[in-house]
């Protein structure tokens, strides 16, 4: 029995990032780019809000490492899209749902390094799991369940893109105020109140608030419902139109 | 070996008509990489719809707690705009470096180097249109930011040579990643480096926050990185204050930016060409 064609091209999605050095540099680097300058550049002002950055920020970085990991992989799936392999592809005997689910499983897999790579720092720098080590392994989930998401969200938008650079700057363009409109860097009491219920809500800050959940000391149940909600529910719709695409793909 | 601009005059006795000619080459070369700028959607989104995302988002997030930190530091807008203008300043000049690599790499350069036009007219080219690019980002910024509170509290002129210093340090900045265009083999390999670099330069300069904020030990860095200087001459424009020490200092700052990497972009560029 062969492998499934969406595993195989997983695999072929993890070997075309890897050998990429802007893919590796995008996993580790500007992570903790973002990292060290948030931390000198809002500490000071947050921690006198009582927001303290060193046990909050690296959720926030971890996230936002999720969204730039499924903003790259627009630009593969565009390049396969328009480069005629995904037209290649479905002359074989090929799920639709398979070339964005194997991309997104790169993704993952590239995740996986971020996430590393920053709680390591975090850690250094002084986070801790409040509650024990025990809740890492959900943690995780929780970050690579978001990852599937916005990477089967964005893939499917690139897939539609009449260009690549198209595709790259259209999956630009939401990725700010998702991260900026959310509790990563502020509490949420600090936006204009009109603002608060869509920040509250929005799948990156009930994210966030469950991954300073599980580190920290706080009540995990009611963000945690409703990001694995954002998650599956994107993962299940975004998928279906991307496979019905692909399908149409002639 | 000739200086890049006289290289063809050699072969035409009449200089005043080709001094009219090289002036409407360099027009042209103008206003090709500046409609080439606009016609791509990844540099209109970096030049125009990101700054102003990023304007609209920074002030919901970090109103509050900028203007409690910053007690005597007034409306954070007037703080955000000169900073974000300098942002749009730094990412803005990577779509230039693009334009100007793709030219490298699509034979655009080699074949101008056989047209009867001087040497440098593609190059002067590219840099005019980023002082163009500069002037059209850095007027709707100022008006978004008029929105939540932003004012030229100097009066018109000082609006102007608000607009004229930004200029300026685009003109002055683009050559960084034009230098860094005629070494690389890719376009990441360009977009990458100078993100990360301006990244950081943006957020160890005075735009998103006071000098204060930042821990003690990095506070001479911030005070003489040259971002941090051009977004305090831009803030004494806007806002009023001694202009003599920053004015020397931002000019300092671009000029020699643009001195060491107009050299060494030129130097690349003749051998590569």
């Amino acid at each position: 029995m062969s492998s499934p064609g969406w595993l195989v091209l997983g695999e072929r999605a993890v070997i075309r990032s890897s050998r990429n050095s802007a893919s590796i540099i995008g996993a580790i680097v500007f992570p903790l780019l973002f990292f060290a300058l948030f931390m000198l550049v809002m500490q000071r002002v947050m921690s006198s809000r009582g927001f303290d950055y060193r046990q909050q920020l690296p959720s926030a970085i971890v996230i936002q490492a999720m969204l730039f990991t499924a903003m790259s992989s627009t630009y593969y799936v565009a390049d396969d899209r328009l480069s005629g392999i995904m037209a290649r592809l479905r002359s074989l005997p090929l799920a639709g749902y398979a070339p964005l689910l194997g991309r997104s499983l790169a993704d993952v897999a590239r995740a996986l390094v971020s996430i590393t790579v920053v709680l390591i720092v975090g850690a250094i720098v002084g986070m801790r799991f409040e509650d024990g080590l025990i809740w890492l392994p959900a943690y995780i989930g929780v970050a690579v369940l978001f990852t599937m998401a916005m990477s089967l969200l964005l893939g499917l938008i690139a897939y539609m893109s009449p260009s690549v650079e198209g595709a790259v700057s259209i999956a630009t363009i939401p990725y700010l105020p998702m991260i900026m409109l959310s509790s990563a860097f502020a509490p949420i009491e600090d936006f204009p109140d009109w603002l608060e219920p869509i920040v509250r809500w929005q799948p990156v800050t009930v994210t966030i608030d469950t991954l300073r959940a599980l580190a920290g000391t706080g009540d995990v149940a009611e963000p945690l419902m409703a990001s694995i909600a954002w998650s599956v529910g994107l993962i299940l719709v975004a998928g279906a139109l991307g496979a019905r695409a692909v399908r149409r793909t002639t | 070996m000739t200086t890049i601009a006289s290289s063809h005059n050699s072969d035409q006795p009449l200089e005043a008509p080709a001094l009219a000619q090289d002036s409407a080459v360099f027009l042209a070369c103008t206003i090709r990489s500046l409609r080439r700028l606009f016609r791509r959607s990844d540099i209109v989104v970096g030049t125009v719809v990101f700054p102003i995302l990023l304007l609209l988002t920074m002030l919901a997030v970090f109103s509050s707690a900028v203007e409690s930190f910053d007690a005597g530091g007034g409306n954070y807008a007037q703080r955000l705009v000169p900073g974000l203008t300098v942002s749009g300043l730094l990412f803005g000049s990577i779509g230039s470096s693009v334009g100007f690599f793709t030219d490298l790499q699509s034979g655009f350069m080699t074949r101008m180097r056989s047209l009867p036009v001087p040497a440098a007219a593609p190059l002067v080219g590219t840099v005019a249109a980023e002082g163009a690019r500069a002037a059209l980002a850095v007027v709707p910024m100022a008006a978004l930011g008029h929105l939540f509170g932003f004012r030229f509290e100097n009066g018109p002129l000082a609006a102007l040579a608000y607009v004229g210093v930004a200029v300026v340090i685009a003109m002055c900045l683009v050559w960084a990643g034009l230098w860094l265009a005629t070494l690389v083999s890719s376009q990441e390999a360009l977009i990458s480096p100078l993100n990360a670099l301006y990244l950081v330069l943006l957020f160890l300069s005075q735009g998103l926050v006071p000098l204060e904020a930042y821990p003690d030990w990095i506070q001479p860095v911030v005070r003489v990185n040259p971002a941090s200087t051009f977004v305090v001459l831009l803030d004494r424009l806007a806002s009023g204050g001694p202009l003599v020490q920053p004015t020397l200092a931002a000019l300092a700052w671009a000029f020699g930016i643009a001195a060491v990497f107009a050299a060494l972009a030129i130097r690349r560029f003749r051998q590569v060409v």
